[in-house]
């Protein structure tokens, strides 16, 4: 590795030793008075509110106090005169130099660095490249002509792609906005206040004021962890306090906090334990404000933020599986990672690659495999289930009839009326909401919109209240009951028709609505039309029946998604309650641009019909690589600009904390300065603070 | 998590919500790279350095000429920690980046938002 080269800046030392330290006991005397100016002047200023104002007299405080301690021990001869006036005198110009940045916007200016950083990564590689080549052509670690030339080239790209991604530009805006009476005034402040401590900082200073090894060490220590402690300060130990602060007041994040002191702790963590009685209920038991956590037999254990008592089970018993799980397979597989077996190299290649692969991405997949509709896992697992159970298996979905079924139009022709239709096809009512059909009671849908879904609110009906306990049965036992109903069509007089049923044909989460990307539950049928006679499907969400069909106090039902109104059939339009069913045709698909919404099955069909339903509308005629999906999820998503921004901030983040930590390393491991054990183990404890 | 609400209002203060700066500069300092790194100082042998000191090096050449070059394993388990930290953040960059903002998503969340917008697409 390449030594660090810093071009060594030497700034001439002005006075000697003695000298300089009177110096610097009248600059402290100034800069106190300064000080102590700007602290009168911040307390008087109604202007500066908030977490400025705090910032700006904590700081003004530390200075304060610097300060003074500072004269005193200089003063005296002290060696910690000399510690204190450097401490002070480096911090303001940390503080200048950040304020600088934070006010020219470099900090922000990151955002424009993001949007030409694409231009330098191929010079990035390219240093990337002759690095690893330079150091894979040095013999044992020495280097040769080729290998410095690669150095070289490595630096080279570097520059250039510094270059690239304007750098030059850059440095331009920054200098134009110095330029201004602020910015000029921070420069002044940082320059003059650094030279104070690089001054303060050599030896001559040292000896005069016979400063010990220790003293020295101290220095160095606390140099070299400055950058790291300073921004875990600012970025991890001030918020942390501030949270601590905040759990110990009632606040909503507006307004004022007011101080309870450990009142919420000693909410979160009551318990209270009761014994019950015979016929007696956890609820009664419990004192007021407390709900029942668990119970074991007749001992009711009781929490005022039960919540909380959950995830710490919760927490609990994921670490005792997590751990061993984890940790037992991976010793395997890191035996395995170290071994010298033939092609390991490409394998701990292969085995590193999904940390690389989005977290994100990983769960969307992992979502899409559990899905409650679609997933092949929960498939299996369903399917395991019912056969433990002995239910009926859920339809075959690689079944090659289901195929067929849903991409042939069925018209198999009218059967004779009052034949019993062996209706093998699947009559859709396909619904157009501008377009619903005037047989369905205008009272009874009062349409509503929650949340952005289009529901249409139907007057109770004790139907829906049965298909409603059915639907949860059916959700529970994962079974298909096939219930068998005669409906009289109104049309037809008072013949019974044998319908398919409408409930039975569907199963939980076997409809799925391609625009709410969810599986719909067909609740049953209710009645609609003049004299309430007729079915309409009712469909509400598979995971939550409960939130989307309520019962009413009557005993029926309301809400749901009853969109399902009209069906059409060999291209004629029928109200959904007045279809012509024992004709038998229909199509699910003969209406173009429209989604079917209710879909009806005959009893014999269900397995088509079902696994129908859980594939897109559209017939897939042949399964070919697409490539231009990845160009328009790229378009879709500034997906180009975000690997970039990736880049930037990972780069950014890796390079920073292995500078700062080297640093703080550094300090830790060699330089013995008092406080650095406190220090040390301050950090440590951090490591704990779940993140 | 529990620096999530403070650290959105220091971010709020400094302006940098919405920003890049907000991604990377509070990570920069952690007391993870640092005890790590430390733990790998302390078992270099303090005898290199003091040939060193001997051969009259200050800290600054020590650090940089011995230590950096002699614990490569370790700095390179720090960035590889360190990666794979920055590149799979999500909760934070989905806080502080908006979901309008598309020029400064970052790759988490844009498969996020990809993940919901794709399905509803048609072409």
């Amino acid at each position: 590795m390449a030594s660090i080269a810093l071009p060594s800046i030497r700034p001439p030392r002005l006075l000697d030793a003695s000298t300089w330290l009177r110096a610097i006991l009248v600059w402290r005397g100034v800069h106190t008075v300064a000080i102590g100016a700007g602290l009168v002047w911040l307390l008087g200023a109604e202007a500066v509110e908030g977490p400025a104002r705090i910032a700006g007299l904590a700081a003004a405080v530390v200075f304060l106090l610097l300060d003074l301690s500072a004269l005193v021990a200089l003063a005296r001869r002290r060696h910690l005169g000399r510690t204190l006036s450097l401490a002070a005198d480096y911090l303001t110009f940390v503080a200048a130099l950040v304020t600088l940045l934070q006010t020219n916007r470099v900090f922000v200016g990151l955002d424009a660095l993001g949007g030409t950083f694409s231009r330098g990564v191929p010079f990035l590689l390219v240093a990337l490249l002759a690095w690893v080549l330079g150091g894979v052509v040095a013999r044992d670690g020495r280097p040769t002509p080729v290998s410095r030339g690669l150095r070289w080239v490595a630096w080279l790209a570097v520059a250039a792609a510094l270059v690239a991604m304007g750098l030059l530009p850059g440095l331009a805006t920054f200098l134009a906005r110095t330029a201004s009476p602020l910015g000029l005034t921070l420069v002044l402040a940082g320059v003059v206040s650094w030279y104070l401590a690089w001054r303060t900082f050599q030896g001559d200073v040292g000896r005069e004021l016979e400063a010990s090894n220790r003293s020295q060490r101290t220095l160095d220590g606390l140099l070299f962890v400055s950058p790291n402690l300073l921004g875990f300060t600012a970025f991890f130990a001030g918020p942390l306090l501030f949270s601590l602060f905040v759990s110990l007041t009632e606040w909503d994040a507006f307004g004022d906090a007011d101080f309870v002191g450990l009142g919420n702790y000693a909410r979160i963590l009551a318990l209270n334990v009761q014994f019950l009685g015979a016929g007696e209920t956890a609820s009664a038991a419990l004192p007021a404000g407390y709900f029942e956590w668990f119970s074991i037999r007749n001992m009711v254990v009781g929490a005022r933020d039960v919540m909380f008592w959950t995830s710490i089970r919760n927490i609990v018993v994921f670490t005792l599986f997590a751990l061993p799980l984890s940790t037992i397979p991976a010793l395997f597989l890191a035996t395995l990672l170290n071994s010298k077996a033939p092609g390991i190299k490409v394998f701990r290649a292969i085995y590193f690659i999904p940390s690389i692969a989005g977290v994100v991405a990983v769960a969307l997949i992992w979502r899409q495999l559990f899905s409650a509709t679609t997933g092949w896992l929960n498939y299996l697992i369903s399917r395991f289930v019912a056969f433990f159970n002995g239910l009926p298996l859920l339809p075959e979905l690689t079944d090659p009839r289901v195929r067929s079924s849903t991409s042939t139009t069925r018209a198999s022709g009218a059967s004779p009326s009052g034949t019993r239709p062996r209706s093998r096809g699947s009559s859709s009512c396909s619904s157009s909401s501008s377009r619903s059909s005037s047989s369905v009671d205008s009272a009874s849908r009062r349409r509503a919109d929650h949340g952005g879904r289009h529901r249409i609110q139907a007057a109770p009906d004790p139907r829906a209240g049965r298909a409603l306990r059915r639907a949860r049965r059916l959700r529970d036992a994962d079974a298909v009951p096939v219930p068998r109903r005669r409906l009289r069509v109104a049309e037809g007089g008072q013949r019974h028709l044998p319908l398919p049923a409408p409930p039975a044909a569907l199963q939980p989460g076997h409809r799925r609505d391609r625009r709410r990307g969810t599986g719909l539950f067909l609740v049953g049928g209710r009645g609609a039309g003049p004299d309430r006679d007729h079915h309409v499907g009712v469909f509400a969400s598979p995971d939550d029946i409960e939130r989307d069909v309520q019962p009413t106090s009557d005993g029926g039902t309301r809400g749901g998604f009853m969109d399902a109104e009209t069906v059409e059939i060999d291209g004629e339009e029928y109200p959904c309650s007045t279809s012509p069913r024992s004709a038998g045709a229909s199509s699910r698909r003969s209406s173009s641009g429209r989604r079917p919404r209710a879909i009806f099955a005959a009893v014999d069909d269900l397995d088509d019909v079902v696994g129908a339903n859980v594939r897109t509308a559209e017939q897939v005629d042949s399964i070919s690589p697409q490539p231009e999906n990845f160009r328009r999820v790229i378009e879709l998503q500034n997906l180009d600009r975000s690997l970039t921004n990736t880049l930037l901030v990972t780069l950014l983040v890796v390079g920073g904390t292995v500078l700062t930590s080297i640093l703080g390393g550094y300090a830790f491991a060699r330089i013995e300065f008092p406080g650095r054990d406190a220090m040390f183990l301050v950090y440590i404890g951090s490591i704990m603070v779940p993140s | 998590v529990i620096l999530i609400v403070p650290l959105y209002q220091l971010m709020v203060a400094l302006g940098w919500v919405n920003s890049l700066a907000a991604l990377v500069f509070p990570f920069v300092f952690n007391a993870y790279g640092t005890f790590l790194i430390r733990q790998f100082f302390v078992s270099i042998p303090k005898d290199l350095e003091e040939a060193a000191v001997i051969d009259g090096a200050s800290r600054w050449t020590i650090l940089w000429r011995i230590f950096v070059p002699l614990s490569t394993p370790a700095i390179a388990t720090l960035s590889t920690f360190m990666f794979l930290y920055a590149w799979n953040s999500f909760i934070w960059p989905f806080i502080v980046i908006s979901g309008g903002n598309l020029d400064n998503h970052v790759l988490t969340v844009s498969l996020q938002q990809l993940g919901g917008r794709a399905a509803d697409s048609r072409t």
